[in-house]
């Protein structure tokens, strides 16, 4: 079998992408890196290689780096680490570039349907303005939403829905390209912003299209998972405990227990959608105990992906078996009971150095990892 | 608020786990806090620290203690701590044997202050003495394995013939495993004496008898009793069990479980009051793995690697002491509570010894996480690893 596996990042600072190699590795791939400059993942002893990306690269000259590094490593699977890297992998089978093409670039294109499953779907399964409608089709709750194609539309829907009101654009990640509307005379302002052209788009033309959603109060849960080919092959769900900032969406420390209601939906999400790759998928738990709604879909590593290991289950191993053809002897599931804390590092120490989460429950500090432990430590100073 | 309590803790090695912990501790139950130090040490690193002053490269037991009085004079300290076995020996030999060359008027001030940091002098040699200390703790009704102090090698083969193999030989003085010996038969006793007998170079006790301890071995595990006391009463005190060692069976914990611990909190209120111990230290049990049956094994009177974690169960030593030195009542618990259990990693020990430790993702692990400077000199500890 061949077990190389290529992690491709355009972003230095995300946390999922430095922690990721060391679990990967030891599931039995050989880790190859593109990156850029600086990135924390460069520092995990765990990876095998790594090319690093020209300062300032433009789309286009991160493309070629890709094809470049996929033509000499030769990788099985791509596996990409932030929202602009699955942006640039989904735009390079759907609209390949004329630069790549012949046998290198069917090459590239061929590995990268292997990689993240079946295009059609893509690109529903990532704006926010497709989803809902698509995963109502598969009786998955969402909160209430309107589509906007104008600003003047987006003042309309939202003044029909109760404030807060949530603005979303197509393409966001933690809160970039989402705004909380509380007033009504904030909504024109924050629906001008959000429909203007930003990096995410790669500078790809589209329709003007805002989500506009009742705010809905509550934790977020995630279930995260791996699947081949539409098959969820392992999973863990998760709900937020603590926020790191209330600017920046991400949790600090979460709960892992099982969450049948939100597995469910993912997987009928994932066999829907032909989804090949890791994934975690957000819902929101409404603080009336009804049912958990779908809020969106990384499809990308994401900062709590490596830990599944705190709660029996191997991500990174079973998608390996199946890579290797080889039955499944890992766990689909977290252990019946799971019920444990694991605290974010260094997003809850950042947060608060004498926090007593920190004190009181296990992290998910990269203890056998120290290039990667030194790099994280040294974000206080940033 | 009252004003801080100016502290001194003083300090032989760089590398002795625990000193560097102290600072954060005492400086948040109310101390201010001093260091004398060689330099490089963990300790210094500590933002809890007010004060530091280096001892030179090569100080001699005399050069120390005119570092102590010099560091002394500068900050005034309310209390003096020792951070490890030698401090502790130093300033007894201060109070109960001090040296010719020692001015008298240094002496008495010296003197005063670690009476009334570490408690009656009387005592000081009994409680950390192997060959003095079983009896003594005998005598205050407290358990310890059978034991004799001999001074010849049919002496212990005697003890040995009576009680069988394996048998623990001890120096008087000790620090961690080293001038302690497992024999396992009849030769290795041999040795063991052999070895031991030989007056320690390093020691500045003037001790030429050869007495050694002789002592049952008792198959179980380690059992620490961190301690806060005043005046020859306990404060505070909580209990772990040894869960992992960094090395063998006489290697200092790693990973410890805290627990309700009535009886040895009773056996070390009677050692308290028995030596009229004040300060903070250290009582190591040992709870036979067979019958559950607790012995002393020794009294460490310096600060250990867990006397700062109290404060996250709230049996915090340094707020009892505070409390204590101020007479107000203190604010935290003076022991656990039935029920009460919690494992704790300690930071850099475990990770040193197998960074893939289970433990260290299992538990909570004991990182100074709000002494960025002390976590960076934690961090640069652990040597270069291949992939």
């Amino acid at each position: 079998m061949n077990r190389k596996l290529l992690l491709v990042s355009t972003a230095s600072r995300w946390l999922g992408t430095a922690r990721m190699p060391r679990s990967l590795a030891r599931a039995g791939f050989e880790v190859f890196l593109l990156a850029p400059r600086d990135s924390l993942a460069l520092a995990s002893r765990f990876v095998t290689r790594s090319v690093v990306l020209r300062d300032e690269a433009t789309p286009m000259q991160w493309l070629l780096s890709l094809v470049a590094m996929i033509n000499e490593v030769d990788p099985n699977v791509v596996v990409p680490c932030d929202e602009v890297a699955i942006r640039l992998l989904f735009e390079l089978v759907r609209n390949p570039p004329r630069h790549i093409d012949g046998e290198a670039g069917r090459k590239v294109t061929s590995l990268v349907r292997r990689s993240l499953g079946n295009p059609e779907h893509y690109e529903t399964s990532i704006d926010k303005t497709l989803l809902p409608a698509a995963a109502m089709a598969l009786a998955v709750p969402v909160p209430r939403h309107a589509i906007a194609h104008s600003v003047d539309e987006a003042v309309r829907l939202a003044n029909g829905l109760d404030y807060p009101v949530v603005l979303k654009r197509r393409y966001g990640f933690a809160t970039q390209g989402v705004a909380i509307i509380r007033h009504p005379d904030e909504v024109r302002a924050a629906a001008a912003r959000l429909l203007r052209a930003m990096q995410l788009d790669l500078g790809v033309e589209r329709p003007p299209a805002l989500l506009v959603q009742a705010f809905v109060d509550g934790p977020t849960q995630s279930q995260t998972m791996v699947a081949f080919d539409g098959v969820p092959l392992a999973g863990f769900a998760r709900q937020r405990e603590v926020i790191f900032a209330t600017d920046k969406g991400a949790s600090a420390v979460v709960r892992l227990r099982k969450l049948p209601h939100i597995r469910d939906c993912t997987e009928r999400i994932c066999r829907a959608f032909g989804m090949s790759g890791f994934f975690s998928v957000q819902y929101i738990a409404p603080v009336d105990g009804s049912d958990p709604l779908l809020l969106e879909i990384n499809r990308r590593i994401v900062t709590f992906m490596h830990t599944d290991e705190h709660c029996g289950v191997d991500l990174c191993g079973a998608l390996f078996q199946r890579l290797a053809g080889v039955p499944q002897t890992l766990p689909a599931d977290m252990r019946d009971g799971q019920d444990s804390i694991v605290v974010s590092f260094p997003r809850e120490w950042l947060r608060d150095p004498e926090s007593p989460w920190l004190r009181d429950y296990p992290s998910d500090a990269p203890w056998d990892d120290p290039g990667v432990l030194r790099a994280l430590v040294s974000l206080r100073h940033e | 608020m009252p004003a801080a309590v100016p502290v001194l803790l003083v300090s032989t090695a760089a590398r002795w786990y625990g000193a560097e912990r102290m600072p954060r501790a005492l400086a948040k139950a109310g101390f201010e806090v001093s260091l004398l130090t060689p330099r490089h040490s963990l300790a210094e690193s500590s933002r809890f620290v007010r004060r530091v002053a280096y001892l030179a490269d090569h100080t001699t037991p005399l050069d120390w203690i005119q570092a102590v009085a010099a560091t002394v004079r500068a900050v005034s300290p309310t209390q003096i701590v020792p951070c490890d076995d030698a401090s502790f020996r130093l300033l007894a030999m201060l109070v109960v044997a001090p040296p010719s060359r020692l001015q008298p008027a240094v002496q008495s001030e010296l003197a005063a202050l670690i009476r009334a940091s570490l408690g009656d002098p009387a005592h000081y040699l009994a409680s950390v003495d192997k060959t003095l200390l079983s009896n003594a703790a005998a005598r205050a009704g407290v358990r310890t394995p059978p034991h004799a102090v001999i001074a010849t090698p049919q002496e212990g083969e005697t003890f040995a013939a009576e009680h069988g193999h394996p048998v623990v030989v001890k120096r008087p003085n000790t620090t961690a495993d080293d001038g302690v010996r497992i024999a396992a038969s009849p030769a290795e006793l041999r040795d063991a004496i052999a070895t031991l007998g030989v007056p320690n170079p390093a020691d500045f006790e003037t001790d030429s008898s050869g007495r050694l301890l002789v002592q049952k071995h008792v198959d179980g595990h380690s059992c620490y009793h961190d301690v806060a006391a005043w005046e020859g009463r306990m404060l505070a005190g909580y209990a772990g069990d040894r869960l992992q060692t960094f090395g063998g069976v006489m290697s200092p914990a790693t990973v410890v479980r805290y627990r309700h611990a009535p009886e040895i909190h009773a056996m070390s209120e009677r050692l308290v009051a028995a030596f009229g111990i004040n300060g903070l230290f250290t009582i190591e049990f040992i709870v036979e793995r067979e019958t559950g049956t607790t012995f002393l094994i020794d009294i460490e009177r310096h600060i250990g690697p867990a006397t700062h974690c109290g404060s996250v169960m709230n049996v915090d030593l340094c707020a009892a002491l505070a409390a204590a030195l101020q007479g107000v009542p203190s604010r935290s618990r003076n022991g656990l509570d039935p029920g009460d259990e919690r494992v704790l990693v300690h930071f850099p020990a475990e990770w040193l010894r197998d960074p893939q430790s289970k433990w260290l993702r299992q538990y909570p692990v004991d990182v100074p996480w709000d002494d960025p400077e002390l976590l960076d000199a934690m961090l640069a500890m652990q040597p270069s690893r291949p992939a």
